[in-house]
């Protein structure tokens, strides 16, 4: 933390320099590169534990069931319900009122990561 | 290359003064990189595995809430859960003795089974209103906390470990080590969300695709929790047999497979099984392989119990797997690897017909983790 505070003000102090004082372009070249170090190294590391906290809490899965009829052709996908299970019944088919309607599979979708 | 470049600007710049300097920069790089350069490289290995362990925390915390407000849902204690969650968390299981292997393969299942047994109470003690069902996925979700909690503590044993005795050796094999046991300790997180929603898990493709065998044909328990029945396919007779679901459970299928074959008087011309298996790097989740050979993981008892079966009646063993990463074998299952299951069914059909005559009797056993997944 310490490490990053100094860099940061290095950081300031080279870019402050660079932009008011300026000097000889070998000068300036050389604030130029403090600069750029000392800010992109502190840029880089905040990105990383950036991720770090990205990954410590990945988004849930989204859960589906597809739904069919025993006898008809009826598909419908629909989300997760708590309680549902593979080859679950789920009552009458709406479309040909003849046979049940069952749960066929269960899938997830992972979370899409920005 | 890089210390030179600004060294001589400073002397451009600054004339004796930059001379000096030059000096003292050379000396500090010299110090830092060959006095110091293993210490500043350990001390960055140490932020990393610090890092690390501060997420495992927080992941395994994000577990144990998750748990202890399934518990409370489903369970409904009368009191406070969480002092007996804390001694689940802690809970281990002390391996036979192996100077003499001969017979270890019946004392582990004994363990196991005394292991198994004792959990389910002990979850069944703080979730009393469980029904069977919900009891096995509970018992799933506390095994998923307790195994974040042994990974943080283990990992934390190593570090503080590293730290205190300053062994560079033990923090380089962490910090190597890190990104896999990161990843596993996600995929735990993933796990137990699952198995407190009840959803199909990817290592479910097995008793999935025995499921659909099993489809509206008269079902018998054998053994501890598997469930079997039989049906016909390509003129074959077919004993498909999974753990019991829609709990989570993964049942016994090496005593349900010997105890089937025992009951056909030997008379089993294959053995198909059907289980997850854990893919490469770089290839497809979902895809689908055959080999030969008993397809199921674990310690290794009931592999040995179905290969000694085997052998003992000249069955052959065949293995149908599908390819997933750990992460997806855990978490719910994937669009792909359902779809696998047709896949599955096609190669079952191609290699009976190859492999046996019309009229065989032949077992179908599917292998997992049956949660989420009736029959």
């Amino acid at each position: 933390m310490i490490l990053y505070i100094v860099l940061v003000l290095v950081g300031f102090y080279a870019l402050v320099n660079l932009v008011q004082v300026g000097g000889s372009p070998i000068s300036e070249a050389l604030y130029f590169v403090v600069a750029t170090l000392a800010l992109g190294f502190v840029a880089f590391s905040l990105m990383r534990v950036r991720r770090s906290f990205a990954l410590a809490n990945p988004a849930p899965n989204r859960v589906f069931e597809i739904v069919k009829c025993k006898q008809c052709s009826f598909k419908q996908i629909k989300n997760f319900a708590l309680g549902d299970y593979v080859t679950k019944t789920l009552g009458l088919c709406t479309q040909c009122n003849t046979s049940n309607l069952f749960i066929d599979g269960i899938y997830g979708e992972p979370p899409q990561r920005r | 290359m890089l210390t030179v470049v600004p060294l001589d600007l400073l002397g451009d710049l600054f004339g004796n003064v930059g001379n000096i300097t030059q000096i003292a920069f050379t000396l500090l790089f010299i110090l830092l990189f060959f006095g110091f350069g293993q210490k500043l490289q350990m001390r960055q290995y140490m932020w990393d595995i610090d890092r690390g362990l501060r997420r495992l925390d927080v992941i395994r915390g994000q577990a144990k809430d998750l748990t202890l407000k399934t518990v409370k849902e489903i369970g409904k204690p009368t009191s406070d859960p969480m002092p007996q969650l804390n001694v689940l968390m802690e809970q281990f299981l002390i391996t036979p003795v192996d100077m003499d292997p001969s017979g270890i393969v019946s004392k582990f299942d004994h363990l196991l089974d005394v292991h198994e047994m004792k959990f389910k109470e002990d979850v069944h003690r703080i979730a009393p209103s469980a029904d069977p069902a919900q009891l096995n996925n509970l018992s799933n979700l506390v095994e998923a906390s307790w195994a974040l909690n042994t990974i943080y503590r283990i990992i934390r044993h190593f570090y503080l470990l590293g730290k205190k005795t300053n062994s560079i050796f033990i923090i380089i094999q962490l910090q190597a080590l890190l990104p896999l046991i990161m990843q596993e300790a996600e995929a735990y997180l993933g796990a137990a969300r699952a198995f407190a929603e009840g959803q199909p898990i990817g290592d479910g493709i097995g008793p999935l695709v025995a499921s659909r065998l099993m489809k509206d044909k008269s079902q018998r328990k054998v053994e501890k929790d598997v469930i079997v029945a039989e049906t016909t396919l390509e003129d074959r007779r077919i004993i498909a047999l999974k753990a019991e679901g829609p709990g989570g459970n993964v049942g016994k299928p090496g005593d349900a497979i010997r105890s089937l074959i025992e009951e056909n008087g030997g008379k089993v011309s294959m053995v198909v099984m059907i289980d997850a298996a854990l893919k490469f790097e770089g290839e497809n989740s979902g895809e689908v392989s055959e080999g030969i050979g008993a397809a199921i993981g674990g310690i290794g008892t009931e592999r040995f119990k179905i290969e000694e079966e085997a052998t003992k009646n000249k069955i052959p063993v065949y293995a149908v797997i599908v390819k997933e990463s750990i992460l997806e074998a855990i978490t719910p299952m994937r669009k792909e690897i359902l779809e696998a299951g047709e896949k599955v069914l096609e190669r079952i059909k191609s290699l009976i017909v190859e492999r046996s005559k019309p009229g065989d009797t032949i077992i179908v056993a599917g292998i997992g983790n049956t949660i989420g997944i009736g029959q």
